[in-house]
């Protein structure tokens, strides 16, 4: 059993990392639009990063559950309700068989993603959960959800009170480039595009136009005017991509982008802006600046890190999980190690844990550790 | 011919360039450094898309950069001649050229002056390279039709052309693995499933192979038909040296 959907909202598809792998013969990736928002709505419910989640664009739909699990909401807000009462996104709530989820119009982007404690029993096409809508493969039946459809949940052994209240509420800023400002890698040796085409590309500011979808996302600004003499032999595409077609308003191209293409390309979009590029919605005017491979790679690197670092920390502060509740000896003393490592890189102050065995107190000038073991062997008996 | 540059396609890609122009022998190098590429599993690549002139490789900065992978791609390449293979895999293609499937075949004859048997034995007279994959999952850009069989495409594109569709579009010849509209001019119709999702291999061909177009008759086609959909068809696919006979069947 799982989720039936009541309202199919504007289209909501499942998806995951993309079908990678596939590129070579004309197949399109796909996959989750912000690939961060989607990984952290796994993580929140226990589950591997690149599980199958559902993907809401710009209007949300409606589901009745007709089993229990853990949900998470990420991405843009998408004004959540649970059984009609505001729930937060970034946060993992419980739900019984007989709930009502209900989403609505998104506030601050266009992207949302709800993750299911084991995630969706779907069945995996060519590698992938994901759904191309364009080639109607993968996901439920190749397409977007209707009303009326029935996901089931996949057999789980995660214990649902160990993540049921995981929340992520610190996000990366220092990778961050301003809310309107989107960096790209020029691109190199392309005769159609001069110096002073570039420059004005650089020099304006460009509207996302309502013309865009998964495949691209079409911008609106001043023409660039280019030599029609010059063709380009088409090559292979990468996300990013900011092509130059003949009506001289470039497009981005997005998860859903054809493989390959012919038009120029003035540069690609850095990985890091990916999931803010991915949440402006139509109407936004943002501003492009120049990066280096180098430095776009660090703070891609950076990013990434920080995801990591996220999820180690959602796993590891069910503190008694599986295999936990029971670990001792050298084991338990690593897992001691790490909490202390992940309180220290958290923004907490201070830090307390206790149990049968040991008590924790640290805090940003110290740490103690007291083992209870040999003082209190009776208290549990 | 002048060495390619390797230029970056953003932070997780970058591009080798060769000459700029449609040629078998620029590709030819596209395809070897993508096999080499592939089958040396250069740590950090993830994956590659082959086209005229430009390899495209994608790759992980958690694992190499733009500068390591650079020098491994330049030094495959100056290797180029050590793994080069005169071998070229042929992948055989039943083609029914029967009226009801070749609605524009009287249109081509008109327009080419031969008649309807001679295009049939020119079009299926050579072997076409696969230049390139994209535009739709399993579209073959294919090389080398016979300047008598080049057509403008339709005036009005078609508004669905059914998947196994072999037509030519100017000066190319290619098959719909999967139905689109399209402006192609219809000569034939291919039996054989030519993408299939749920197959372990949902392609039969790729980048660097070469299509050689077998015409059946009705009945065959039929038959194949059938025998693809129960999954008992065995797809033909030999190796051959360049210009010499059969050297193996899989």
């Amino acid at each position: 059993m799982g989720i039936r959907v009541t309202s199919r909202g504007m289209q909501t598809t499942v998806q995951d990392k993309g079908r990678t792998g596939f590129q070579r013969y004309g197949f399109s990736v796909s996959g989750a639009m912000d690939q961060i928002a989607f990984k952290l709505a796994n993580s929140l419910v226990g589950n591997d990063p690149d599980e199958a989640v559902l993907e809401m664009a710009l209007m949300g739909s409606s589901f009745i559950f007709t089993d229990e699990t853990v949900i998470a909401l990420t991405g843009a807000d998408c004004q959540p309700l649970l059984n009609g009462k505001a729930i937060d996104t970034y946060r993992a709530y419980h739900v019984e068989k007989g709930d009502e989820l209900k989403t609505g119009p998104m506030g601050d982007g266009i992207f949302s993603y709800i993750a299911f404690a084991g995630g969706l029993d779907i069945p995996k096409v060519m590698s992938s959960y994901s759904t191309s809508t364009r080639f109607n493969i993968g996901g439920y039946r190749g397409r977007a959800l209707e009303e009326g459809d029935h996901l089931n949940f996949k057999h789980t052994d995660i214990s649902f009170n160990q993540i049921i209240g995981r929340n992520i509420s610190t996000f990366l800023e220092s990778i961050s480039s301003g809310p309107d400002n989107i960096r790209v890698i020029p691109s190199s040796e392309q005769p159609a595009l001069t110096d002073v085409i570039r420059e004005s590309f650089y020099s304006q500011k460009y509207t996302i136009s309502s013309k865009s979808d998964r495949m691209g996302y079409r911008l609106e600004g001043k023409r660039i005017e280019m030599d029609e003499q010059i063709s380009v032999i088409s090559e292979g595409t990468v996300w990013g991509d900011i092509q130059v077609p003949p009506d001289g308003q470039p497009i981005i191209l997005m998860a859903d982008r054809q493989t390959t293409g012919g038009y120029p390309v003035i540069g690609t979009v850095c990985s890091v802006d990916r999931s803010k590029l991915v949440q402006c919605s139509p109407g936004t005017e943002i501003q492009f600046t120049q990066i280096n491979v180098e430095e776009a790679q660090t703070l891609f690197i950076k990013q990434k890190n920080w995801l990591k670092l996220q999820q180690e920390r959602l796993n590891d502060l069910a503190f008694q999980s599986k295999q936990s509740g029971e670990v001792s000896g050298v084991q338990a003393r690593n897992k001691i190690d790490d909490l202390i490592d992940i309180v220290k890189d958290s923004s907490f102050t201070q830090f307390s844990y206790s149990d049968k065995h040991i008590k924790l107190d640290i805090d940003h000038e110290s740490v103690r550790v007291q083992s209870k073991e040999s003082t209190n062997q009776p208290e549990d008996q | 011919m002048s060495e390619p540059s390797i230029v970056p396609a953003g932070d997780c890609a970058l591009r080798v360039v060769f000459d700029n122009k449609i040629d078998p022998s620029i590709n030819q190098l596209v395809n070897s450094l993508d096999k080499k590429l592939t089958e040396l599993s250069v740590p950090g690549v993830a994956e590659t898309i082959p086209a005229f002139r430009v390899l495209t490789v994608l790759y992980d900065p958690e694992i190499t950069d733009l500068g390591i992978l650079s020098e491994a791609i330049r030094q495959l390449l100056s290797d180029q001649n050590e793994m080069d293979s005169r071998e070229k895999r042929v992948v055989h293609i039943p083609v029914c050229y029967d009226r009801s499937f070749g609605p524009d075949l009287e249109e081509l004859s008109r327009h080419s002056g031969l008649s309807i048997e001679e295009i049939i034995a020119v079009h299926s007279g050579r072997d076409y390279l696969i230049y390139m994959m994209g535009f739709l999952p399993g579209f073959a850009y294919l090389g080398g039709l016979d300047p008598s069989l080049h057509i403008p495409r339709l005036d009005t594109p078609r508004t669905s052309i059914e998947a196994g569709a072999v037509g030519i579009a100017g000066s190319q010849t290619g098959m719909y693995p999967i139905a689109s509209p399209g402006g192609w001019r219809l000569i034939g119709s291919t039996p054989v499933i030519l993408f299939d999702p749920n197959r372990s291999e949902p392609f039969l061909y790729e980048a660097g192979d070469y299509i050689r177009f077998e015409p059946v008759s009705r009945e065959v086609y039929d038959q194949i038909k059938a025998d693809c959909r129960e999954g008992i068809y065995k797809y033909q696919v030999t190796m051959e040296v360049d210009g010499g006979g059969h050297s193996g069947n899989q």
